[in-house]
């Protein structure tokens, strides 16, 4: 078992509290991860939302048509989470047009066990944040994007700027087709090639939606590390994002 | 050139597979027994059995069938939470729609040594509502939690499976004295910061942080000694 929270100096707690209650940003969730052991957090966490859930007031169930709804999501996404990657194995392409061309990608996040934080950009303008990132990072990846003959790529342009030491990155678009979020939302797919089995089995990058009119810049919200990014795409997906993406609309790729 | 790859790709006819080809739109799956939907049903004062019963590892493992009985397990704990932070409904319904669908994604990573499934489904949902809230500026919920002395049945929580982590944190903030508890739930329930805390109770900032950090102690703690009973 791991030393727990105990013997955390006040920094980390007030930190993890922090972290736990209105969120951090990525500077102070960096400081948090070096400062405190993995399982801890884990269980600082878990004691938040059992304390929560314990003190719950004014309990009701759903709409119904919410959880109809829900549940033909959910039915999706589960039916989905178990086919195609497996197939793949034994594949040996590497480039990206053989990437594309897989028959199916899995979620790296959805196959592996893993407790991930969340480390979704917040708080400060995507835009101020690519710009700062260009400046400062050392080992910045920028790759122009490439439209598909999807509709909605039609006259798309733009480019992803992604730093592997800070874990951070923007996407910059500029004429992609407006989402309407009940419908559908744009997803990225980060292909990071030190992962096992990572032609079949790309990061998720978070879904995002895109206004109409101007330039566009979005945070890309990996859920793990990505270390070697050879390739982005971005998919059209149901609302919320897939763990397997079927891949019947891809819009957008950025390719090493 | 990458474009040329990709018309290479698709104009070679290579077949990419329809991830959902085998869902009917309009079918919701029923049991036997129908679900009901749109009420609490029966309470639960215990969790099942972690592993043999856990929905989620079932939900990991494709089992389509197991998603209606999470949501109907854990749907008025997640609108419950989120309600809490949110007063539009519109709102509200998207957050719990993206809290659930991160949960079937991420049903794989849970481990019933570390938490039970409430506790998990609530972590997620807590961090959906947190991060949403620091997207849209962040403020206060308008009426912070009070100090509620009711059973989990007076409190209207028959109708949800709190699971027992949720009783035994209940118990462990019970042994506290109430302004520590007050403190600890402001913190947990409402959000509010150690600064904000102190503002509203009049309590010092270092008083404040001692509550919450000694309350957080003694649920882990209890937490962490009642899944080494049930190894």
């Amino acid at each position: 078992m791991s030393a727990h929270f105990a013997s955390w100096d006040e920094r980390t707690v007030d930190l993890a509290v922090e972290q736990f209650t209105v969120g951090l940003d990525h500077e102070d969730a960096a400081t948090l991860d070096r400062l405190a052991d993995r399982a801890d957090l884990e269980e600082f966490e878990n004691a938040f939302a059992a304390i929560h859930t314990g003190h719950l007031t004014d309990v009701e169930a759903p709409p119904t048509e919410l959880l109809l709804r829900l549940e033909r999501l959910g039915r999706q996404q589960v039916a989905g989470n178990g086919a195609p990657a497996d197939s793949a194995a034994g594949r040996t392409a590497t480039d990206s047009t053989a990437i594309l061309a897989w028959t199916g990608w899995l979620a790296a996040a959805a196959a592996i066990l893993m407790f991930a934080f969340p480390q979704t950009p917040t708080g400060s303008d995507p835009g101020e944040g690519r710009s700062a990132l260009v400046a400062r990072a050392g080992d910045l990846l920028e790759i122009n994007w490439t439209a598909t003959e999807d509709p909605a790529a039609s006259g798309a342009s733009g480019d992803v700027v992604w730093s592997a030491a800070e874990q951070r990155g923007y996407m910059r678009f500029r004429d992609l087709a407006a989402n309407d979020p009940t419908e559908s939302q744009y997803q990225l797919w980060i292909f990071d090639k030190t992962r096992a089995d990572w032609e079949a089995k790309p990061v998720d990058g978070g879904v995002f939606d895109v206004s109409p009119g101007g330039e566009v810049v979005v945070a890309i919200d990996p859920k793990l590390d990505v270390r070697d990014a050879v390739l982005f795409a971005v998919t059209v997906e149901v609302p919320g994002g897939v763990v397997v993406s079927g891949r019947e609309r891809l819009v957008l790729t950025a390719a090493l | 050139m990458i474009g040329v790859q990709v018309q290479a790709a698709t104009s070679a006819g290579l077949s990419w597979p329809v991830a959902f080809t085998e869902f009917e739109p309009d079918s919701v799956h029923r049991s036997a027994a129908p679900r009901v939907v749109g009420r609490a049903k029966s309470l639960r004062m215990t969790a099942p059995s972690p592993k043999r019963d856990s929905l989620l590892l079932r939900i990991a493992s494709g089992d389509a069938d197991a998603v209606g009985a999470c949501l109907d397990r854990y749907g008025s704990l997640v609108w419950s939470v989120v309600k809490r932070a949110w007063n539009d409904a519109a709102t509200v319904e998207d957050v719990v729609q993206e809290i659930f669908i991160d949960v079937w994604n991420s049903a794989a990573r849970f481990d019933p040594e570390k938490a039970s499934e409430a506790t998990f489904i609530a972590t997620i949902a807590r961090r959906r509502v947190i991060d949403r809230r620091r997207r849209a500026g962040r403020a206060p919920v308008e009426e912070p939690v009070e100090e509620v002395e009711m059973s989990f049945e007076d409190r209207g929580l028959s109708g949800v499976d709190m699971g027992d982590e949720a009783r035994l944190a209940r118990e462990a903030l019970e042994a506290l004295k109430p302004d520590q508890r007050r403190v600890i739930l402001m913190s947990v329930v409402d959000g509010l910061t150690h600064s904000e805390i102190a503002t509203a109770t009049g309590l010092p900032l270092g008083t404040v942080k001692s509550h919450i950090r000694r309350g957080l102690e003694q649920t882990a703690q209890e937490l962490r000694a009642a899944r080494e009973r049930t190894r």
